[in-house]
């Protein structure tokens, strides 16, 4: 059971990303090590952070404290998307540039588009890997978890929920705030960031009794809001012409 | 058809992630089934422990002083060792080398192989007679030693045996006490830059003999050849084709050089670049050139040798069946060995090999071959190229042995337009020692929880990319072991001590963000 149980929330948290993994990065080699720099950053980013908390810890089990730290992880992360930013700047110019002396090759928006998805996979996949699947073997023994304010479901599974939530939020807002940030539109460049906030503050629910259902589903649907908001950016980008016609 | 600049970067340092990886993988998934609290030692390397052996309530500066004395003791070892490797390879007696390589294996393969097999089934409750088991293992063993070291065979089951090599090492050396373990990665990150980068570093010299004698290594090496370009396109390997034809053509109308044919079917980027030599004596391979080219026609080989031997060279590959000059490469040469250790160690040297290799005789006369990744002979001299193409008044363009080349600007010709880049051969080896040392980390990062195995393998990753684009720059021989088990020690350290005291508490309040 303990295996079945270890893969169903394996899956839960992380399928998706593999299925965009394998779809959209493990095509190119440089997506690839993209990717693996790109956690690298927020790895780095995640460490500062519990540096900074450190001496924090353990806070006090409710959610006022919570909350302050939830609002210092949110900025200090979007502080480093914007440097994340920056450094993805430079080398688009380098590739750029590559492309301009190499004969007959090109870097296409559906190239930038990967890019820019690799880097939010990898924040994404970051964030799921140390908060939530770390700590799954844990389900390999017999028996679960369950916490007090949470019966109806194991904190396993609810963490595994909340990963693909905010898989989706950060592999999508990336895709939005790189775009926005390009094209210098404000919304689109900040927009992402209060929703960051707000589903962050949202997980804060389930510190009430059977607020985890809650937790979770607003996160979900918030997610999903977030990859709609960056499809329907990524449409834009790679068809143009779409911005001109009547219909629009 | 337009293609992405994004196609083809970045392969050749994925050719050597994705093997690293595979192995860590593999390391700590045995770790977790066999050892996961680190408390069975009855497979431990007690070489390791020679002075000192862990206990639970020993003090730190006990466990401290005695695991470092261990350290230095293994160290000592491993240097004595190689250096008698260095004094074997330099008189002549690789067959000893290889000797003792193939004993060595077939011990891993067989013996060690074996027994953690009888583990590994015994824990998921597999039954399996005695005589199919001994048949299957033997066979495995068999065809091991014989790939690995004496006779020609894909590239792609010889890099799996190398992962296995490794794998089974690095297990048996994460049952070494925890304290002895950090020492013994430090101390091995230390030994690799003393063995490397000093001028009497025996990594050093070993690597220099095997350039100076244009023969490979005598160590366990992974070769990140690549295996196949399914993902290619058509038209993507035509372009490449076209565009390396364009910068063929403007160097051989320079150097008047002598094109190599090839026969239908080997398109240069299926070709493998790096000769292999394995299982026998090294020193001999640029001697064998004759019996070693089956593969090619004889006046393939004669075209080769023509050319003077005192002048840079390069050698196009060109598609038999095609018509001259539409489809031909540059064939670089074999790629850069990083590595550490007994098994396999140090960047095998770029500029060294570049500079060195056109002022010996002996490996300037060993004519270019080349053959498919399929079966072919295992002994091979290195191919010869020029790596400086000087031209009468600019910057040169300089190409490396060491799997890397750097493009300095050239001035615009015909068709070829060099512009600041950074390159890797198709072939980059790294040492085995490399391997088991980064799987030994995450191994004992596995001991702790998941998280510090995540962040360790993240940093032993940037350590690895981080020492192939030094490679590119310096141009020389760079010991693997340093950046990455610094960065990883270092992620396992901030991961066990400040990560997850702040990361748990907030999972198990469901609190996200």
């Amino acid at each position: 059971m303990g295996l079945e149980s270890f893969c169903g929330l394996c899956l839960i948290a992380a399928g998706p990303a593999a299925v965009v993994y394998v779809a959209v990065i493990a095509r190119k080699s440089f997506l690839v090590l993209l990717t693996l720099a790109s956690a690298f950053y927020w790895l780095v980013v995640l460490m500062v952070i519990s540096a900074l908390v450190r001496g924090f810890v353990p806070l006090p089990d409710s959610p006022g404290p919570y909350a302050a730290l939830l609002i210092a992880c949110v900025a200090i992360e979007e502080a480093a998307r914007a440097g994340l930013y920056q450094l993805h700047r430079r080398l688009m110019g380098l590739l750029e540039g590559l492309a301009a002396r190499q004969q007959n090759t090109n870097l296409s928006t559906a190239d930038k588009l990967s890019m820019v998805t690799a880097h939010g996979l990898a924040h994404g996949l970051t964030h799921t890997v140390f908060l939530c699947i770390s700590w799954l073997p844990l389900t390999l023994d017999v028996g679960t978890y369950y916490s007090d304010a949470c019966p109806q479901m194991s904190v396993f599974l609810a963490s595994a929920l909340l990963s693909l939530s905010f898989l989706m939020i950060h592999t999508a807002s990336m895709v939005v705030v790189f775009s926005g940030a390009a094209a210098g539109k404000p919304l689109q460049r900040f927009g992402p960031s209060a929703l960051h906030l707000i589903a962050a503050l949202l997980t804060l629910s389930s510190f009430g009794h059977g607020g985890c259902v809650a937790s979770v589903f607003l996160s979900f649907l918030i997610g999903v809001a977030a990859v709609g908001c960056a499809v329907h950016v990524a449409w834009r980008s790679l068809h143009p012409s779409t911005l001109s016609s009547p219909s629009h | 058809m337009e293609v992405s600049v994004l196609d083809e970067l970045g392969q050749e340092i994925t050719g050597i992630v994705a093997p690293v990886t595979i192995c860590m993988a593999l390391t700590v998934l045995l770790v977790k089934a066999l050892n996961p609290d680190g408390s069975d030692t009855s497979v431990s390397v007690y070489f390791a422990q020679a002075f000192y052996a862990e206990k639970e309530g020993d003090s730190t500066a006990t466990k401290l002083e005695g695991s470092l004395i261990n350290a230095l003791i293994f160290v000592a070892a491993i240097t004595a060792v190689t250096f008698i490797l260095v004094l074997l390879f330099k008189y002549g007696y690789t067959n000893i080398i290889y000797g003792y390589m193939g004993f060595a294996g077939f011990s891993i393969f067989f013996i060690l192989t074996g027994v953690i097999a009888l583990r590994l089934m015994e824990k998921a409750g597999i039954a399996m007679d005695a005589f199919s088991f001994l048949f299957i293992l033997w066979n495995f063993a068999v065809v091991g030693v014989a790939t690995a070291f004496y006779v020609p065979a894909p590239i792609l089951l010889k890099q799996g045996y190398m992962i296995v090599v490794g794998v089974i090492t690095a297990f048996l050396f994460t049952s070494i006490p925890e304290w002895t373990t950090w020492m013994l990665l430090l101390a091995m990150s230390a030994y690799d830059l003393y063995a490397v980068l000093t001028p009497v570093g025996p990594l050093k010299l070993l690597v220099d003999l095997a350039i100076e004698r244009d023969a490979d290594l005598p160590a366990l090496i992974y070769e990140s050849r690549p295996t196949g370009r399914g993902r290619q396109s058509r038209a993507r390997q035509q372009q490449r084709q076209d565009q390396l034809q364009q910068e063929d053509d403007t160097a051989a109308e320079g150097q008047g050089e002598q094109p190599l044919d090839l026969e239908p079917g080997h398109t240069p980027s299926n070709l493998p670049i790096t000769a292999g030599v394995r299982g026998e004596a090294a020193a001999d391979a640029a001697a064998d050139a004759d019996e070693d080219a089956p593969l090619l026609p004889a006046e393939h080989r004669q075209a080769g040798e023509s050319g003077p031997s005192s002048q840079p060279r390069m050698y196009t590959i060109r598609r038999g069946s095609a018509p001259a000059g539409t489809s031909s490469a540059n064939h670089d040469l074999p790629g850069a060995a990083v590595s550490s250790g007994p098994q396999g160690s140090g960047i095998e040297p770029a500029e060294e090999a570049a500079e060195e290799g056109d002022s010996s005789p002996d490996a300037s006369g060993s004519p270019a071959q080349a053959s498919s990744s399929a079966p072919g002979p295992s002994r091979r001299p290195r191919q010869q190229r020029n790596r400086s193409t000087q031209s009468p008044d600019g910057p040169m363009a300089v190409e490396m042995t060491s799997g890397t080349r750097w493009r300095q600007p050239q001035p615009s010709t015909a068709g070829s337009q060099e512009e600041p880049g950074l390159e890797f051969n198709d072939s980059i080896k790294l040492g085995l020692g490399d391997f088991i040392f980064y799987s030994v980390l995450v191994g004992r990062a596995a001991m702790y929880d998941m998280l510090t195995v995540f962040a360790s393998y993240l940093g032993i990753v940037a350590g690895v990319v981080s020492t192939l684009l030094l490679l590119a720059l310096f141009r020389k021989a760079l010991p693997a072991l340093p950046i990455s088990i610094f960065l990883g020690v270092i992620f396992y350290f901030v991961a066990r001590l400040v990560l997850e005291p702040v990361v748990l508490p907030m999972t198990l309040s469901l609190v996200y963000f």
